[in-house]
């Protein structure tokens, strides 16, 4: 990913010297449940930060409060300098909100999110899929985006299956296919949410082998996954989260030797199946 | 019991006035469901508006012409309409009006569930790419509710078939109403009626076994 600010970088106030992704003081309410209770965290351009912890330790919550799928109750999302913040909305006025949703959908195009049931679109051919955001978002015609889109599943091993429909898709392929998505539309974040949960076990390989590509690459990437054997081996830092806190954090190395109870019964409780 | 003989003669010798009025039952029904499902389309679209001044007027609207009787929002809408406003309307366009209207409520009805059949990970994945509100609508949920709304959508067909038989009540020269122009000519209403009632119940129950075996076949592409 090549450091060079772009025209719209300036005009945003997008920097080079600033990191790709920082959290602060994230707070996330449902109710009076508190799912994320202050969470704190900076993502430098290229790291791969994995996060893992128990079910319900707010993890994807964090993650999804990026790109304000699910927004924060409180906090600030900075994304390369550039601050993340959710639409107004009004019940009254429909112009609400108009210009923060605009740029909030043109950092959403540059925040890659590859989701654990996929959510490819079935009433589309894979090479479709990945033209939807090309034309309607990027704006390029027709003809260039089917060129990327073709590209774009070449990259991730599906160039025979361009016309091929969703529904004839192996789960590991639907995954690839939305990780080919995400990719096209230039990401320089890429987020990562329990990817290989819903596959088969022997379709999980596949789907990590893409997205160790990607971190050789040099991508930044946040991902919360299960997978510790992939955590250990292409993570540049471990965040392990428990309760809506994040327990404590470090090299893959240093967390073979948690200092936390929480995090070593967690790790002992993954590693016993 | 009176003797009284059948003559189907009569049914026969005013086969093209009946067929006439058949496929007047036709046309308005299919009239009713294009207005039914363009305007029931615009009504769903509203009531998920986040803005209550748009939502709540068409849902009270929604509500209303479900639960006023079709027979007397026939009568409404034909002697109503002169009565508020300079509209003085046929009656086919009377009948088209308040079929379509009704039907307009059920196809609200109709595309809301479709639109909750869509699966939220599809809002959140147009989300994500960066679609906006509009664009996530146009080409992520709306083609896939479409194709949810399918059967359902071909039932209300079938209903507003049925509900075209109350349109000679303000005097559209449907089947029924030559039916029974026919039958006080001759004071023979059993044959005249028995036909008309017969046919239209042939065709509706051919359309809604046309319906049942297009849903089958959807049910197994997926």
């Amino acid at each position: 990913m090549p450091d060079v600010p772009e025209a719209g970088d300036v005009r945003n106030g997008r920097r080079a010297d600033q990191p790709a992704l920082e959290l602060k003081d994230i707070r996330k309410y449902f109710g009076d449940l508190c799912v994320l209770d202050g969470i704190d965290l900076t993502i430098e351009r290229g790291e791969v930060v994995v996060i893992a912890g128990p079910s319900g330790s707010g993890k994807s919550t964090l993650l999804r409060g990026v790109n304000m799928l699910t927004p924060p109750t409180s906090g600030e999302v900075w994304f390369e300098g550039v601050r993340v913040v959710e639409p107004a909305t009004s019940r009254w006025n429909p112009f609400a909100g108009r210009r923060e949703r605009r740029r909030l959908q043109e950092l959403r195009a540059h925040m890659g999110m590859v989701f654990q049931h996929f959510n490819v679109f079935p009433h589309l051919s894979a090479r479709e899929n990945v033209m939807l955001g090309l034309v309607r978002v990027s704006g390029l015609t027709t003809d260039e985006a089917r060129e990327r889109a073709d590209r774009e599943l070449e990259a991730v091993g599906l160039a025979d299956k361009a016309d091929a429909s969703p529904a004839v898709l192996s789960g590991g392929q639907k995954q690839r296919l939305a990780i080919a998505r995400a990719l096209a539309l230039e990401p320089r974040l890429m987020l990562f949410d329990e990817v290989t949960s819903a596959l088969d076990p022997e379709l999980v390989g596949e789907v990590l082998a893409q997205m160790r590509e990607l971190a050789a690459a040099g991508m930044t990437m946040m991902v919360v996954t299960h997978e510790m054997g992939f955590a250990m081996e292409v993570a540049d830092r471990f965040v392990f989260m428990d309760e809506g806190n994040i327990v404590e954090q470090g090299t893959p190395a240093a967390m073979m030797n948690p200092q936390h109870e929480r995090t070593r019964s967690f790790l002992r409780s993954i590693q016993g199946d | 019991m009176i003797d009284y003989r059948l003559d189907w003669g009569l049914v026969t010798e005013n086969l093209d006035r009946l067929m006439a009025g058949l496929g007047l039952l036709v046309v308005i029904a299919a009239f009713a469901y294009a207005v039914a499902m363009t305007l029931g389309l615009a009504m769903t679209l509203l009531r998920a508006s986040r803005l209550p001044i748009l939502r709540i007027p068409v849902a009270v609207v929604v509500e209303v012409l479900r639960s006023i009787p079709l027979f007397l929002f026939l009568f409404l809408v034909y002697y109503g309409a002169p009565q508020v406003s300079a509209l003085v309307l046929t009656p086919f366009v009377a009948a088209v009006a308040a079929l379509g209207l009704t039907g307009a409520a059920y196809a609200s009805e109709i595309y809301r569930g479709a639109l909750k059949g869509v699966d939220a990970g599809q809002w959140e994945a147009a989300d994500a790419i960066g679609l906006s509100p509009f664009g996530r609508m146009r080409y992520v949920v709306l083609p896939q509710a479409f194709r949810i709304a399918i059967p359902p959508a071909l039932n209300l067909l079938v209903a507003l078939l049925k509900g075209a038989t109350f349109v000679s009540v303000i005097g559209v020269a449907d089947m029924f109403y030559v039916s029974r122009d026919i039958s006080l000519q001759y004071f023979a209403p059993f044959e005249l009626y028995t036909f008309s009632g017969m046919t239209i119940i042939a065709v509706t129950l051919s359309l809604a076994g046309a319906v049942a075996m297009l849903e089958r076949r959807l049910d197994r592409t997926g």
